[in-house]
């Protein structure tokens, strides 16, 4: 149900994702879910790759800055409302939602979600109480 | 430590006595040897007979460094070549280098003037110095050199570049001084960290960093990153070098090495001598110099001059440190901004390396001020509105210090330019038109 993400800080201008992709790319490294949160001079990549711990060293060989941290994992179904379930069990349970994304892997199958609460044992337990689906790490990071 | 300690504790009454009669013995010394010299102060209607106090030194004309280069490149000097055992050159950043020479006699005061601010960090016989200043024309390298060999150091002169070499000499030869700009030194301790070098393997202790200005806030980050006690100290080539004045091991201002050197501090726009304790633009007079000697040079540093007695006990006059040259005072929008101002304030910004550059620009006529700075800190990844909460408390802390809205860019680390030398932080696009 725990997930390892990668953040990469880059400064928002041509050519910063292309870096990241490509040395991802090199070492052979598989990109499973990704964000970008950005302002107009700076952003933050997040994401879950196939092999966290490498990925960040060969990240910052390039120079790029980055850092671990635990994540949720959910499966969905993808269907109308399955997001919904997630979000009202948290909100009934006054847990905050830092951030957000998902990934769909093939269209009317599951949808995988990658979250940061606030607090991470209340949200387990009000999602596993709700019968939602966490994947762990393997799940997601196998995914193909 | 002392280094001439009869010297450097000398009562005030005494130093003035000796100043006053080397002032005299100065100034005749010019009218005698340097045709320059000899014009301007008989036009000025200076003689040494006029100097019957030290306050009588406002008879005499300024010399700037506009007055040097006229004269390139040896028209200032006091003594035929035979005498003259060394010459040195300030880089010229526009035109022709200025450029100094001195007599034996001269190296000989300038290695004791540098010996003294050495000894007064506790530099002693035992230290392994490293010079990681360039050695060449600029005065730097050369003059802690003969300071530090005086004192009885073992000295490197490894000089500036090639910084993964010097990270493996500091730890190789056990270098326990270092001698650099301030900003090198930074650069230095992050290469060294990157090479798997940790301070414990090293035994630094002392740090002399000087050519450029460094804030007490940049100080204190560059004694963490090697693990170091730290000292300032001033000069320039036209001067002699480094040596002119240095900190003490309380750091509360640099001492002058006054038996050699009279301080002025002048209003640098109506040329008005400006009371003791007052804030303004450094002239120096040179009291011993014979190949170059100046009197009444304007450095075009800012500072305060202090004439009690030091907790260390040294009696010489202490200045405080340079806030910034007149010449390196940006005007923005009307604003007048000293770079040190910036370093201040980014240096106390938790999350930030202390590299920054600062791009000016003009749009319909007004300026812009741009400060990009690098973030150091992991953490800070873990959460977007952290990372805007930083560029928000750079732009408040600017806002408050220099009064004026400034853009600030959060930059990757290491993207910023690093320096052998003295850094070039400023990028100014200004221009005229708009």
């Amino acid at each position: 149900m725990m997930a390892q993400q990668l953040s990469i800080f880059m400064e928002n201008k041509p050519g910063q994702l292309v870096q990241v992709t490509g040395t991802l790319k090199e070492a052979g490294i598989d990109i499973r879910a990704m964000s970008i949160a950005d302002t107009k001079d700076f952003g933050i990549v997040r994401m879950i790759v196939s092999d966290c711990d490498k990925a960040q060293a060969v990240m910052r060989e390039k120079g790029f800055m980055s850092t671990v941290t635990r994540v949720m994992c959910i499966a969905l179904n993808d269907r109308p409302g399955g997001f919904g379930a997630v979000t009202e069990c948290l909100s009934a349970a006054n847990v905050n939602i830092d951030y957000v994304y998902a990934c769909i892997t093939e269209i009317g199958k599951s949808a995988y979600i990658v979250m940061h609460v606030d607090d991470e044992q209340k949200a387990i337990e009000v999602l596993e109480k709700a019968g939602i689906n966490m994947v762990s790490a393997e799940n997601l990071t196998e995914l193909g | 430590m002392f280094f001439q300690k009869d010297i450097e504790t000398m009562p005030r009454s005494e130093i003035e006595a000796l100043q006053l009669a080397r002032l005299k013995a100065q100034v005749k010394y010019c009218i005698d040897n340097v045709p320059f010299y000899n014009k301007r102060l008989t036009e000025a209607g200076v003689t040494a007979d006029k100097i019957k106090t030290l306050s009588d030194i406002q008879y005499i004309p300024y010399t700037t460094k506009a007055d040097i280069r006229d004269n390139y490149p040896y028209g200032l000097f006091a003594v035929p070549m035979k005498k003259i055992v060394r010459i040195h050159a300030s880089s010229g950043t526009t035109g022709k280098p200025t450029v100094v020479g001195y007599t034996r006699n001269d190296i000989n005061i300038w290695s004791d003037c540098v010996a003294r601010l050495c000894a007064a960090v506790g530099v002693n016989d035992n230290d392994v110095a490293q010079i990681s200043f360039g050695y060449g024309l600029f005065t730097g390298a050369l003059g802690l050199h003969y300071g530090l060999e005086k004192l009885g150091c073992a000295v490197i002169p490894i000089s500036s570049g090639n910084t993964k070499k010097q990270a493996m000499i500091l730890k190789d030869f056990g270098t326990t001084v270092l001698i650099s700009t301030p900003s090198y030194a930074m650069y230095m301790s992050e290469v060294a960290h990157e090479c798997g070098i940790s301070n414990d393997e090293l035994k630094l202790r002392i740090g002399l960093f000087g050519s450029e200005g460094c804030t007490p806030a940049l100080r204190d980050k560059i004694e963490q990153g090697f693990g170091l006690f730290s000292t300032d100290n001033y000069g320039m080539s036209e001067l002699m070098g480094p040596g002119v004045s240095g900190e003490c091991e309380y750091r509360c201002g640099l001492h002058f090495a006054e038996d050699h050197f009279l301080p002025e501090i002048i209003n640098s726009e109506t040329g008005d001598v400006l009371p003791h304790g007052e804030k303004g633009e450094l002239v120096i007079t040179t009291l011993t110099k014979e190949g170059i000697p100046m009197l009444r040079y304007r450095t075009k540093d800012i500072t305060r001059i202090h004439y009690d007695t030091c907790k260390c006990g040294r009696t010489h006059a202490r200045m405080e440190k340079v806030q910034g040259r007149s010449d390196d005072m940006l005007k923005i929008r009307g604003v007048n901004v000293f770079p040190s101002q910036i370093e201040d304030v980014m240096a106390n910004i938790e999350g930030i390396s202390p590299h920054y550059e600062l791009i000016l620009t003009r749009k319909n006529y007004t300026d812009y001020l741009e400060v990009r700075i690098e973030i150091n800190d992991e953490r800070l990844l873990e959460s977007f509105s952290d990372l805007e909460r930083l560029q928000k408390e750079a732009v408040d802390k600017l806002k408050t210090v220099l009064g004026i809205q400034a853009k600030v860019t959060l930059v990757a680390p290491r993207s910023i330019q690093r320096y052998e030398g003295k850094a070039k932080r400023i990028i100014d696009n200004r221009t005229d038109e708009a």
